[in-house]
């Protein structure tokens, strides 16, 4: 084959990759790829007949979405209930809504026990709807009761990415049904390739997608920071930026706030701000809780109103996320 | 000169009606006596009888209560016990017998429920029972008594990730869900491992399989397996060459065939369960039943079925914890 012929041949092979971009395809049916007489939407909705919201055939879409991705894993093999990837046991990065494999006290590896505290979602055992901590604008209160569904955050018909790319988190630019917020939409910008579990061998998931003082691995601020500007769209008072520890916002509980804007995180030091995700995870946490930790309230709730245990969905046992980088 | 006659008429007359209501009353309060005793209803304790015609539908008996989140269900050949893999609680395997009564339950040894997942499952003649694990990726087979008596791994490992499984008299069929291998491997007497059918795919060829759960084999030895994520059900013969393609489902899940060549499709979306006629060269559809809800005969993300001998039918209702039993 003479140059030309080599060229060609390489051009299209390069042309074939990128128009496939198969690193961005998720799997049916959240990859979007609806034909113009698709058949897929009889298998979960009914026009005229549904029996729950956005005229699902049925009630529950947490039961509909368990179907595939609970404990057995029959569809899928994230199990988001355990927190598990079952295709090589490992633990994903959103931790668990039941138990999670974490390994919050920084020892020798993870270990399997149930969360201390999740994004619970409507349709668990004993569910009551939760609070958007910080939704909405200035000395607008704590927050507002809302009731969580999967859907309100990942969107099942996949496409949800920037420019309608698939994503394999499904991501809403904005959680749906949300309401009363100053929130602005954001399309999460996806990563080339799928990130279902965390990187360290041991379990520690903090240094997740974001350098810090002991992981060598990651680079990559850009992922982390977007999704800081996602998780805004309804935690929108606290996010901070800039020195907004040291700055009075004017919210009469959100009034000093720990930057969160993801700016010079490749610095471990204190003087870089972290993103959401460098301190918390998104589904469930099973770090532990001390005495001061356990004794935080809930914003707008006074303090010393007793033991609460709830992680906030922390990465590392009790405030392990600050001395990671303040070192004290 | 007809006065005597007819006394002794109506006398006998009226000692048959009261005959008769004796009768009634005498079946009447063994009826209740049972139904109080039991909680169910008389008629489900007396003999099956044979429907009149293979296209009548069964109907719903009594449920079996309070397992959290049963997903899958088998049962001996005589119907005198059947057990339940859970996905909720404990994540045991629960022995009852033919009339709902818990036996026993157990789960593989040295497990703790964080760390086991039992889904499926296979009685063989000889008592044994075969449970896939999704967690521990594994299948554990118990003697009749429940107690653990091997785990099958084949012995050269180049993914085993079991979800569905078969006995086709001493033929192992198994559904094997390793990443980029979904397929149907059979296991012989020898214990060696074989593929029969199948690969990874969005379903646009006849093998690609994605996430196949089930799997049964008629009285000709042909195989159906519920592609569940394709949502379809593929027909092969015994070699495991395909044959047919079976539609009209959101997610066929669990299958049985009984004495008569019916086979029962479990839809899990669907919330029902589908009937074909398999006696002759093509399946043919008979009817189908149940209904999304919570009532009696009513499914809520139901997802594995099995048949005794007389026909009786368990179907495992996960979202409403319970088994549901149907009988003609």
């Amino acid at each position: 084959m003479n140059h030309r012929g080599l060229i060609v041949c390489g051009l299209a092979l390069l042309l074939t990759v990128v128009w496939s971009n198969p690193a961005f395809a998720d799997n049916p049916p959240h990859d979007g790829n609806y034909t113009a007489t698709t058949d897929s939407c009889a298998g979960c909705h009914r026009t005229h007949t549904g029996s729950g919201a956005g005229l699902l055939k049925n009630t529950s879409s947490y039961n509909l979405c368990m179907a595939c991705h609970g404990v057995t894993s029959g569809g899928a093999n994230t199990d988001v209930k355990d927190g598990i990837y079952v295709a090589g046991n490992l633990p994903l990065k959103g931790g668990g809504f039941i138990t999670a494999k974490m390994n919050t006290n920084l020892s020798a590896s993870a270990t399997t026990g149930a969360v201390t505290s999740k994004h619970a979602v409507n349709g668990m055992t004993g569910y009551t709807p939760g609070t958007i901590w910080g939704i909405g604008a200035i000395n607008s209160g704590a927050g507002t009761t809302f009731s969580l569904e999967c859907y309100s955050c990942h969107d099942p018909h996949g496409k949800s990415g920037a420019g309608g790319t698939a994503t394999y988190r499904v991501l809403r630019s904005v959680p749906r049904y949300v309401t009363g917020a100053s929130n602005v939409p954001f399309t999460v910008t996806d990563v080339i390739t799928k990130e279902y579990t965390i990187k360290d061998p041991t379990g520690r998931y903090y240094g997740e997608n974001y350098p810090a003082t002991n992981d060598t691995n990651l680079t990559d601020n850009t992922k982390i920071t977007t999704l800081t500007s996602w998780c805004s769209t309804c935690h929108t008072r606290i996010h901070g930026t800039g020195a907004s520890g040291a700055t009075n916002s004017g919210d009469s509980i959100f009034a000093y706030r720990h930057p969160t804007n993801g700016s010079n995180i490749t610095n471990s030091s204190a003087n870089g701000a972290p993103a959401c995700l460098t301190c918390h995870i998104a589904h469930g946490s099973r770090a532990v809780m001390g005495s001061y930790s356990s004794a935080v309230p809930k914003p707008g709730r006074a303090e010393g109103g007793g033991v609460y245990l709830d992680s906030a969905l922390l990465r590392i046992d009790n405030r392990g996320v600050c001395e990671i980088c303040h070192n004290k | 000169m007809t006065k005597p006659n007819s006394k002794r008429g109506s006398r006998l007359t009226r000692l048959i009606i009261l005959e008769f209501l004796s009768l009634v009353l005498v079946a009447n309060v063994a009826a209740w006596t049972y139904y109080l005793a039991t909680h169910k209803p008389l008629l489900a304790a007396l003999p099956v009888v044979e429907a009149a015609t293979r296209s009548v539908a069964p109907h719903y008996l009594f449920s079996i209560q309070g397992i959290p989140e049963p997903v899958g269900v088998t049962v001996t050949p005589d119907g005198s016990r059947i057990y339940v893999a859970e996905s909720g609680g404990e994540r045991m395997i629960r022995a009852f017998d033919r009339d709902g009564k818990q036996l026993f339950s157990f789960a593989p040894p040295n497990t703790q429920p964080l760390n086991r997942a039992p889904v499926y499952l296979a009685s063989h003649a000889t008592g044994k029972i075969y449970v896939t694990d999704r967690l521990r990726h594994a299948v554990d087979v118990y003697d009749a008594g429940g107690n653990f008596q091997a785990a099958i791994k084949p012995p050269v490992n180049d993914g085993w990730s079991p979800l569905g499984i078969r006995l086709d008299g001493d033929r192992l069929l198994v559904t094997d869900v390793t990443q980029g291998k979904h397929r149907i491997v059979q296991m012989n007497k020898d214990g060696r491992l074989a593929l029969l059918f199948g690969r990874e795919g969005n379903g646009t060829g006849a093998d690609e399989l994605w996430f196949p759960n089930s799997m049964v084999v008629d009285a000709r030895g042909r195989v159906y397996i519920s592609d569940s994520n394709n949502a379809r059900v593929q027909i092969l013969d015994s070699s495991g060459t395909w044959l047919a393609t079976l539609r009209g489902f959101s997610l066929p899940r669990g299958m049985t065939i009984d004495a008569e060549q019916r086979l029962y499709i479990v839809d899990g979306i669907g919330q029902i369960v589908r009937v074909f006629d398999v006696a002759g060269d093509d399946p043919e559809v008979l009817f189908e039943f149940g209904d999304y809800g919570a009532g009696d005969g009513e499914f809520n993300y139901p997802n594995d079925i099995a048949v005794d001998t007389t026909g009786r039918l368990y179907i495992a209702d996960r979202a409403s914890n319970r088994i549901q039993v149907w009988a003609y």
